[in-house]
């Protein structure tokens, strides 16, 4: 039994939710004097894209002469911009560690335990690391918008986790649920709460041959630098969907994660995960972001999920309510 | 889309989110898909019951005007909305005999929204779907 | 070629030990568990318990209900009577024991965790005696799982587990049907450091008319990394979903 979205209002709050959040976007990025590209000082982001036009002000407003320059939008970025807003996430807080509780180990490199994502969700990656527009190829934005109209026209689209399948080990991260990570020499494995998923990262790639089918969580090689492990994930079975509205990767896509385990001194550990994403079919370049996961030892007994009691139900057909997605 | 996929969509949203958001306690069930102006009844047996936070949903299995065995889905509450009326989730089996009331879905789908629930003498009364009736659409809900 | 797994470290298992013991200190535990992990597959694989008492003590209840799953397997009407051959849903806790397929056992941080090949299911144990710790505002709790609730603490060097609350639409085997109030307790043990036993006892009143007991060995096997199994795409293949052998 799992605990589903609260949705606010229902589909009207959706779009109250979704009208207030793109009115706050507009404020933003699209408040561009006209005819005037920007030039970034330093410390501004060069716009990504083909170049804007003739050189033009290096910034500032008539409210506030210092405000840093509009970033310049690509078609691309301007359709994903003009999508309705994602839902807001958020995250019940988590209990702060017993003073009893056990700490990770010393070693920097054993990142064994239970851990849980400890940001506010995020349905819809829409910016980076750093704050930039998701740099999105017009093939990008298009899969992005198809999702999203989905969604919004009440036929949302199959993905893996509305079947029961594993969902690529960013969405299977990115969902406010323990996991426990064990470790040898060779490899580490992680076992999600959520939809009782695994990740298997291959310190030692001879320790498993490469499936003959492809796995829906692709292959994950890590390698060890000073005490960040770097894990490349590639091969995926078929294309995945990086968050809940539908931010795309394509099969041929590559994640790279970057995993270092930190460690305060107040008792609050956690992972930090940099993933960064890489694929030249949907974004113009690599972009990153970040997440976090707490060190919760008591969060170590999951509770059951069984995705396949609805979804394997024979007597509703595969794909009732929802809609095969048309490929590229 | 008719009621049973509609409770698979809503379901499968639910497997898909699986995320609660910053305010739950503020949040309700969208009942736009019912017609909260009516209330019909039935009974049957339950073919199956999905405990799901924060609403489930049950399958009756009943016989129609036409003499016919058929199914219908309803959506209903928490675990805990149930055993705060005195019915424990692990005393719902199935083959159970319940009589329902419900409201029925905007589109004529078999099913809805369960109103109430009466099972070896005891009713339960949906206090979320009561409240939804006594709420015009639009305004915000009365608690 | 054996790879052993790399333990937790000493002062990390000293702290597991000590927390878990002052956590439960009301209940009488050992000071320091068996170490169960490893990866283990089942020595003479089954789709059904043996009861070590020869036969299964069916009141007239569990024998109808029982007679009724064998009709319906005889009919391939599957989904009537068990869900995980129709939908891949969790065998649970006993019939996951018979999985023919591996299963990797973790003790971490006072939870044991079986970490089975099939399907990437699990089956947890809990041996703290603490409160369930996630939210549950909305009674998730009361619901019975497949897999049930499993709590369980040490008596010398065997894990005692006992599970309750197992939603009755699992099956004890592949035939043998249960109620809510089904009870299940296990004394899992090495025999050596090959041979992995789990001694099953069930308890359900209202289908067996006394407890009764069924012993399954596994053995040890190298350390691997398991495949990823989809069930689903099995059921939607037509290939074996729970395979016995």
């Amino acid at each position: 039994m799992r605990t589903e979205v609260a949705f606010a209002g229902g589909l009207k709050g959706f779009a109250l939710a979704g009208a207030v959040a793109l009115s706050l976007v507009a404020g933003g990025a699209f408040a561009q004097p006209p005819g005037s590209p920007p030039q970034g000082p330093s410390g501004a982001q060069p716009p990504s894209g083909p170049p804007g036009g003739p050189p033009g002000p290096t910034g500032g407003n008539a409210a506030n002469p210092f405000a840093p320059p509009e970033p310049q939008l690509t078609e691309a970025q301007k359709l994903a911009q003009s999508l309705p807003a994602p839902q807001p996430g958020g995250m019940l807080p988590v209990p702060a560690n017993d003073a009893d509780a056990p700490m990770p180990a010393a070693d920097p490199r054993d990142l064994q335990g239970t851990w849980i994502h400890n940001q506010n969700l995020e349905f819809r990656m829409q910016r980076d690391m750093y704050g930039n527009l998701v740099p999105y190829t017009m093939a990008g934005a298009k899969v992005l918008e198809r999702r999203v109209m989905s969604l919004k026209n009440g036929a949302p689209f199959i993905n893996a986790s509305a079947k029961c399948r594993p969902p690529g080990p960013q969405w299977q991260r990115d969902l406010n649920m323990p996991f426990q990570i064990f470790q040898s020499k060779d490899w580490l494995e992680v076992v999600f709460e959520e939809y009782h998923g695994r990740w298997h990262i291959l310190l030692n790639p001879d320790a498993a041959p490469a499936p003959a089918q492809k796995d829906y969580m692709g292959r994950s090689v890590g390698h060890w630098d000073g005490d960040t492990l770097v894990v490349e994930t590639s091969d995926f079975r078929e294309a995945t969907w990086l968050d809940v509205d539908g931010t795309p990767l394509s099969a041929k896509g590559k994640l790279i994660q970057r995993i270092r385990k930190v460690d305060t001194g107040d008792r609050e550990p956690f992972l930090e995960i940099i993933t960064t994403i890489e694929d030249p079919l949907y974004y113009t370049k690599p972009w990153s972001v970040v997440r976090t996961f707490g060190w919760h030892p008591a969060f170590a007994k999951f509770k059951e999920y069984n995705c396949e009691e609805q979804i394997g139900d024979p007597s509703i057909s595969a794909n009732a309510g929802l809609v095969p997605e048309p490929t590229d | 889309m008719g009621y049973r996929s509609f409770a698979r969509f809503q379901g499968l949203v639910a497997l898909a989110v699986a995320a609660i958001v910053a305010a739950p306690a503020s949040a309700h069930h969208s009942f736009n898909a019912y017609d909260m102006s009516r209330t019909l009844s039935a009974s049957g047996t339950i073919k199956e019951f999905r405990w799901g936070a924060p609403h489930s949903s049950m399958v009756l299995a009943y016989v129609d005007e036409g003499g016919k065995p058929a199914e219908m889905s309803l959506v209903t509450g928490s675990p805990l909305a149930f055993y705060k009326q005195g019915f424990a989730p692990r005393d719902f089996h199935a083959g159970e005999k319940v009589a329902i009331t419900f409201h029925p879905t905007a589109n004529g789908a078999a099913g809805g929204v369960l109103a109430s629930l009466t099972m070896n003498g005891k009713t339960y009364q949906d206090a979320e779907a009561a409240a939804a009736v006594s709420t015009p659409p639009g305004a915000p809900p009365q608690k | 070629m054996k790879e052993p797994v790399v333990r937790k470290g000493l002062g990390a298992v000293l702290a597991v030990a000590l927390w878990a013991a002052a956590a439960a200190s009301a209940t009488a535990q050992s000071a320091k568990p068996v170490d169960l992990e490893g990866v283990w597959k089942i020595a003479t694989p089954a789709a059904s318990l043996k009861p070590v008492g020869g036969s299964v003590p069916f009141t007239a209840a569990g024998r109808k209900h029982y007679e009724k799953n064998k009709q319906l397997r005889a009919k391939a009407a599957y989904d009537e009577y068990d869900i995980t051959l129709s939908r891949c849903s969790s065998p649970g806790a006993t019939r996951l024991m018979l999985t023919p397929m591996r299963f990797k056992i973790w003790q971490r941080q006072g939870v044991v965790t079986f970490d089975y090949e099939w399907n990437r299911a699990i089956r947890q144990i809990d041996t703290r005696g603490l409160p369930p710790q996630h939210d549950d505002m909305f009674g998730s709790d009361l619901v019975p799982t497949m897999t049930g609730n499993s709590k369980g603490h040490w008596e010398g060097s065997t894990l005692v587990a006992v599970t309750d609350n197992i939603n009755e639409r699992t099956l004890i085997d592949d035939l043998v049907p249960h109620t809510v109030d089904l009870k299940v307790t296990e004394h899992i043990r090495l025999v050596d450091h090959e041979t992995l036993e789990d001694r099953i006892t069930i308890e359900d009143p209202a289908y067996f008319n006394r407890a009764w007991d069924a012993v399954i060995t596994y053995k040890r096997q190298p350390a691997a990394p398991f495949p990823e199994d989809v069930c689903l795409d099995r059921l939607e293949a037509h290939q074996p979903v729970f395979p016995a052998q």
